[in-house]
């Protein structure tokens, strides 16, 4: 019997789900983990904050581990749900909304210009 | 169609439109659900507890088309979609008081054919969470009992519909998020097949997971709404039109995990209820098997939350909303982000950057999507014994506000049964059912481009078990 003819078990309500959390070891998440995240994904937090989100990312990414146990090697990932290949629009000259509004929501802008610290 | 006919009456003249925006602050000064309200130019006007906006042209934000099929009526937008000239702030401290310069495509189609958008609906930030809690505007409550949440994360477009402010709003369901709120309002709402609406002009989170959904007092009206806004888009290439599989609902399946797993015995004697309902109605229920129910929040929260972190990559300061100072362009970007962010969205945007990193991405995303994969064949599998699944909306009643209410975590494992319809681009709808207190929603899954399958069924339902309404709901105003 695969994995996933199984009945389904333990923890896929509140409960349990709360009763899974507090019998599992919360930091499966390596030290240092979080500071490298954070840097990729351009978060930084004070001690505090950092103490509170390691806690909470290692209780999310425990909690995924649960799909490990899932017999699905042999599948195909699906990406989406309904693909339907590329459509693209008629290659026809039409007028198009200009860039103007967009850019009038920037937070500093010079006329048309979009103004940032310097990058160089 | 009669109730566009009440409601254009009411719409038709200044004093009718004074009487609608009483009525509206009136509740919203307890329940939070409208951001701001817009002027009868098609602006914003702050009002209630709602915060001020406006300012750009309405451009293409018109409201109009007096013959339209929705000629006069009034509806409610979850402020994650544009509507031209009315803030887009996506409940987030980082979208400070960003105006839409344009709307989405669905906000277009309603406007043609004569809905007046009333207003920006309250959320959780970016649409993430079950509570619409986590919202700069303040959170949002539960017409039912306002120490009550009203689900999320389109909260604020359940609560205005649930109040009779609105007859119908959009929201966004990506992984429940108008089908649970819908589902604690004791309203209907509608999840349809993924790439029937146009999702240009919704602020994305989670792409292949999200589609702009319907909340409305009756099936028939989101039938009516669904009919305007559905469609092929050019300005959204994952948009589909196509037809269901089968023309008539015999037999529905409730998977046994359901009533295996519920512990909660109002939302089990919902469900036991239903079930006995839906027979009386002259379907066959039968048990069915949906094992990969198991994994699908799981799965879902990694597919999400890797989405989430690459979609919310825009939002640096730079090009809209609110700019930190910083003396650099990579100081001013970390900045923006690290204090425009609430809790939940850095969570999920460091989940998501997680499990996409270099290592983990075949443990945890790449086995997600094969989850997805085994979920799909499933249901598939599934719609050849039965028509539709029917399954609960929430494994618990709408849940309190405050610290009691279920912390983050324990909310995203509860989404189990609602993720399954979009980890499947499924249509699904949820429907309230008779309770002495508090609502409780069960929710149909059908076939792809189902919808009607789930309206006909719901409608019946409803004509059968006709929804209740809050207390403090009322027409006399009209």
């Amino acid at each position: 019997m695969s994995k996933l003819s199984r009945p389904v078990a333990t923890y896929a309500t509140i409960d349990r789900g709360r009763e899974w959390c507090l019998t599992r070891s919360v930091g499966q998440t390596e030290h240092g983990t979080l500071e490298a995240t954070a840097a990729m994904a351009r978060l930084r937090f004070g001690a505090h904050e950092s103490a509170r989100l390691e806690a909470e990312l290692s209780r999310i990414v425990d909690y995924f581990a649960l799909l490990a146990e899932a017999d699905v090697d042999d599948l195909r990932p699906t990406t989406h749900p309904l693909l339907t290949g590329s459509r693209l629009r008629d290659d026809e000259v039409s007028d198009l909304p200009t860039a103007y509004d967009p850019v009038r929501a920037a937070p500093d802008r010079d006329e048309r210009f979009i103004v940032v610290p310097n990058v160089l | 169609m009669a109730e566009v006919a009440r409601w254009r009456a009411v719409f038709a003249d200044e004093s009718g439109r004074s009487r609608w925006l009483a009525y509206a602050r009136g509740w919203n000064e307890r329940i939070n659900a409208f951001v701001s309200f817009a002027d009868a130019g098609g602006g914003a006007d702050a009002g209630g507890g709602a915060d001020a906006g406006g300012g750009a042209d309405a451009g293409d934000g018109a409201d109009g088309a007096p013959d339209g099929p929705l000629a006069g009526m009034p509806c409610a937008v979850k402020d994650n979609i544009a509507v031209a000239g009315q803030p887009l702030r996506c409940g987030s401290a980082l979208l400070g008081a960003h105006v839409a310069p344009f709307s989405a495509t669905c906000v277009r189609r309603l406007q043609r054919a004569g809905a007046i958008v009333a207003g920006k609906t309250n959320l959780d930030e970016f649409g993430m969470g079950s509570d619409t809690q986590a919202s700069v505007h303040g959170g949002c409550a539960n017409p039912w009992d306002t120490e009550l949440v009203p689900g999320g994360s389109s909260g604020g477009s359940a609560a205005a519909v649930a109040a009779g402010i609105v007859p119908f709003a959009l929201g966004s369901d990506t992984g429940g998020s108008v089908r649970q709120p819908a589902s604690f309002c004791g309203v209907f709402g509608l999840k349809p097949t993924y790439g029937v609406v146009s999702r240009f002009g919704l602020v994305s989170y989670a792409s292949s997971l999200e589609v702009i959904g319907i909340i409305a007092e009756t099936p028939a009206l989101c039938g009516e709404v669904l009919e305007v806004i559905a469609g092929v888009d050019e300005h959204d290439q994952s948009t589909v039109a196509g037809s269901p599989d089968r023309d008539e609902v015999r037999t529905i399946g409730v998977p046994r995990a359901c009533r295996q797993e519920l512990r909660d015995p109002q939302v089990r004697a919902a469900l036991d209820a239903t079930v006995e309902q839906l027979g009386e109605l002259g379907y066959r229920v039968v048990d069915v098997d949906l094992t990969t129910l198991r994994y699908a929040a799981a799965a879902y929260y990694v597919i999400s939350c890797a989405e989430a972190s690459a979609n919310l990559a825009r939002f640096d300061g730079v090009r809209y909303g609110a700019r930190a100072a910083a003396e650099s362009a990579d100081e001013t970007i970390i900045a923006s982000r690290s204090e425009g962010f609430g809790d939940e969205v850095k969570l999920r945007v460091l989940a998501g950057t997680y499990v996409l990193r270099s290592g983990f991405h075949d443990r945890y995303y790449l086995r997600a999507q094969r989850v997805r994969t085994a979920l799909r064949d499933e249901l598939a599998g599934l719609f050849g014994q039965v028509d539709l699944l029917l399954m609960p909306v929430y494994p618990v009643p709408p849940f309190a506000r405050g610290k009691a209410r279920l912390d983050p975590f324990e909310q995203k494992v509860a989404d189990l049964y609602t993720t399954v319809a979009n980890l499947a681009g499924a249509p699904a709808m949820s429907f309230p059912t008779p309770q002495p207190r508090v609502p409780i929603g069960m929710q149909l899954i059908g076939p792809n481009f189902g919808e009607r399958l789930l309206l006909d069924v719901a409608a019946r339902y409803a004509a059968a078990h006709p929804p209740a309404r809050p207390q403090g709901y009322s027409e006399d105003w009209r």
